[in-house]
């Protein structure tokens, strides 16, 4: 069950709030931005150049998911959180699953339902971070080495050139 | 200069798109930008605040990308300082290349395009002035004589 009533049909949009808050500033801004992009998905669908606009949104979401997992997962392995292979486990599923939803939409825009994959991406994420981040929550918050650790890995990462154009 | 203290301005008259590129410009720590929805609106906004590089939607009802590009290039740069310039396009074809590329535009960008192509071609374009037309005329005068076409 959603404790946010996100995407669970009342079509009430994911806001970032403090119950999202996982004690450590840099982790928070990534959730904020994803939760921003996540957002602009429905936006975009209802207005002029959608494709466009949603190739855009999904690939920056994928491109800024790989980034804020890295920096989580820098984080967890600093400060020796147990359960990090499991989480990473459910990270990997979700960049392909993110990847996929590319693929379908860059080959045929309209195999891909807008709204369901909204919906998607806005409970995934809720949830993820009320049941998964949590977890690593007593072991970061007030530990200067888990910001030091996810601020470790900064935008360097979007200027690779094996992973750009 | 570095990429958190570039001041960007966004040209596009799709406010969803000017909206989006706004979002990954503050994901990567860029906060300083201006969103203007028409080249009429930027050329404005460009008396008033000096940006450092503009990202422009090629296809805008009235003054398009490609005549406020020409625009800022007669007008607007001055001092030996000229804005760097990056079309957006939803549109790939050759002859619209080398209409950015004729007016002036030091890069292009195709929708859909990703976060680290967007942030990759903005360093490319902050740490070599050139622009597509002096680029490809530098090619060419190394490339051996031969039977020459304009690509």
């Amino acid at each position: 069950m959603l404790s946010s009533g996100v995407a669970d049909g009342s079509g009430e949009r994911l806001v970032w709030s403090q119950k999202y808050s996982v004690g450590v500033d840099e982790i928070d801004a990534d959730h904020k931005v994803l939760i921003e992009l996540i957002g602009q998905i429905d936006s975009a669908a209802a207005g002029s150049e959608a494709h466009a606009v949603i190739g855009t949104v999904l690939a920056a979401l994928f491109d800024y998911t790989e980034y804020h997992f890295e920096r989580e997962e820098k984080m967890m392995q600093t400060v020796g959180y147990t359960v990090l292979p499991q989480h990473k486990q459910k990270h990997d599923l979700l960049k392909s699953q993110v990847i996929e939803y590319l693929g379908r939409y860059s080959d045929d825009p309209n195999a891909v339902n807008i709204e369901d994959l909204s919906k998607f991406l806005q409970r995934w994420l809720s949830e993820h971070i009320l049941k998964e981040d949590m977890g690593y929550r007593p072991l970061v918050e007030n530990n200067p080495k888990a910001g030091e650790a996810a601020a470790s890995v900064g935008i360097d990462f979007f200027m690779d050139v094996g992973r750009g154009d | 200069m570095k990429l958190e203290d570039l001041r960007v301005l966004i040209v596009d008259d799709n406010g969803n798109m000017r909206r989006l590129i706004n979002t990954i410009l503050r994901s990567v720590n860029v906060s300083q930008t201006m969103e203007a929805s028409s080249g009429v609106e930027a050329l404005q906004m460009l008396q008033e605040w000096p940006a450092d590089i503009a990202l422009v939607d090629y296809v805008m009802d009235g003054l398009d990308g490609v005549e406020f590009t020409r625009i800022v290039r007669r007008d607007i740069d001055k001092d030996g300082r000229r804005l760097p310039i990056i079309m957006i396009t939803g549109y790939s074809e050759l002859w619209r290349l080398k209409e950015a590329k004729n007016a002036g535009a030091n890069d292009f960008i195709v929708k859909p395009f990703t976060t680290k192509t967007l942030i990759q071609r903005i360093a490319r374009v902050m740490t070599n002035d050139y622009t597509l037309k002096e680029l490809e005329d530098q090619a060419r005068a190394k490339q051996p004589a031969g039977p020459a076409g304009d690509a």
